[in-house]
């Protein structure tokens, strides 16, 4: 069996604040994708949420378990209309939110695109998260929509996707 | 992604494992490592320190589930990042805990942020799986790493891998 590598896609890393950022005309080439995000708040509360192929209906389900440091919780839902990948609610720049988001299949026509997300940040905001997600599609994924829904990315913050070969 | 360095712990054990001369053209760093102690005890911590630095410079918290139940705890300040369990000497024989920790942009001048999972199974009823989120405040890109144990040795047969992730 071969050793699955990763081989950088594209990347992106803000020269200033950004509230999305885009990979577009993703090659097939791959089995799986991963994305490498490490972001900040610009000023207050960034949410890094992820939409595959400019779909913004409702067509993400997730699952998720999260602990604060205190607390572990867990919640749902079948109507959201992102990949979810948590919040960094400070604008602190040494408190980075830290995600590796798999996107497994994500050339199949067949199924719908199983996505697994771990993230997170230590210091000023606390949060450990894993993510069970679903993009409801049977598309193949050619475009990754990286957006904050409140707030933007503030410079410095980077991404990374990458390929994973079978 | 390319391997740096495997480690294996020898015959008597070792208090610590430790990457030195880390290359610095890579984007991030994979650490997996599969591990055992010789402590009397059934789920041990590791830590993981960088540059050698055990100076409070390091945040982290997890989130852990027993098989029963789930709790999440955080500690600041630190003087070493935590990243998994690992049996020990009054766990099943032969049975070692796994890890992979992933650090971010590790040649960067910013504080470097890294996250872990962790599983502790040893087919017995205590059981731990982790994840957990870290932050290193150094501003040095990362030359070596530190693992260890809260207290005694690795046994025999423990690894370690270090890989990096390259812009290639």
């Amino acid at each position: 069996m071969a050793t699955p590598t990763y081989t950088l896609i594209d990347s992106t890393v803000l020269g200033s604040s950004a509230s999305s950022v885009t990979f577009s005309s993703i090659t097939q080439d791959y089995r799986d994708l991963v994305l490498v995000m490490e972001y900040f708040a610009n000023t207050s509360t960034a949410d890094a949420n992820v939409q595959l192929n400019s779909d913004t209906s409702q067509n993400y389900p997730y699952v998720v378990m999260t602990g604060t440091g205190s607390s572990a919780v867990s919640g749902q839902s079948t109507t959201y209309p992102a990949l979810r990948t948590g919040f960094d609610s400070i604008a602190d720049t040494t408190s980075k939110h830290n995600v590796i988001m798999q996107i497994l299949d994500y050339s199949a026509t067949d199924k719908h695109k199983p996505v697994l997300v771990r993230g997170g940040g230590a210091g000023t905001y606390n949060a450990a998260e894993a993510w069970a997600e679903r993009w409801a599609s049977t598309s193949a994924v050619t475009q990754i929509d990286i957006k904050t829904f409140t707030d933007a990315f503030a410079a410095g913050a980077t991404f990374y996707l990458y390929g994973i070969e079978a | 992604m390319q391997l740096i360095e495997t480690i294996e712990v020898g015959s008597g054990g070792a208090a610590s494992i430790e990457f030195t001369s880390i290359p610095q053209d890579g984007v991030d760093l994979v650490l997996v490592f599969s591990c055992r102690t010789d402590n009397a005890t059934v789920h041990l911590s590791t830590y993981v320190t960088f540059n050698s630095d055990t100076s409070a410079n390091y945040d982290w918290l997890f989130l852990r589930g027993s098989g029963t139940s789930a709790d999440s705890v955080s500690v600041s300040g630190d003087t070493k990042g935590w990243v998994g369990y690992i049996p020990g000497s009054s766990s099943t024989a032969n049975t070692f805990g796994n890890t992979a920790v992933y650090i971010s942009n590790y040649t960067s001048s910013a504080a470097k942020s890294f996250s872990s999972d962790n599983a502790n199974e040893t087919n017995a009823a205590s059981v731990r799986m982790a994840i957990d989120a870290s932050k290193w405040s150094g501003t040095d890109a990362i030359s070596s790493i530190q693992l260890f144990g809260s207290s005694d040795n690795f046994v025999q047969y423990s690894t370690a891998s270090l890989y990096k992730i390259t812009a290639d």
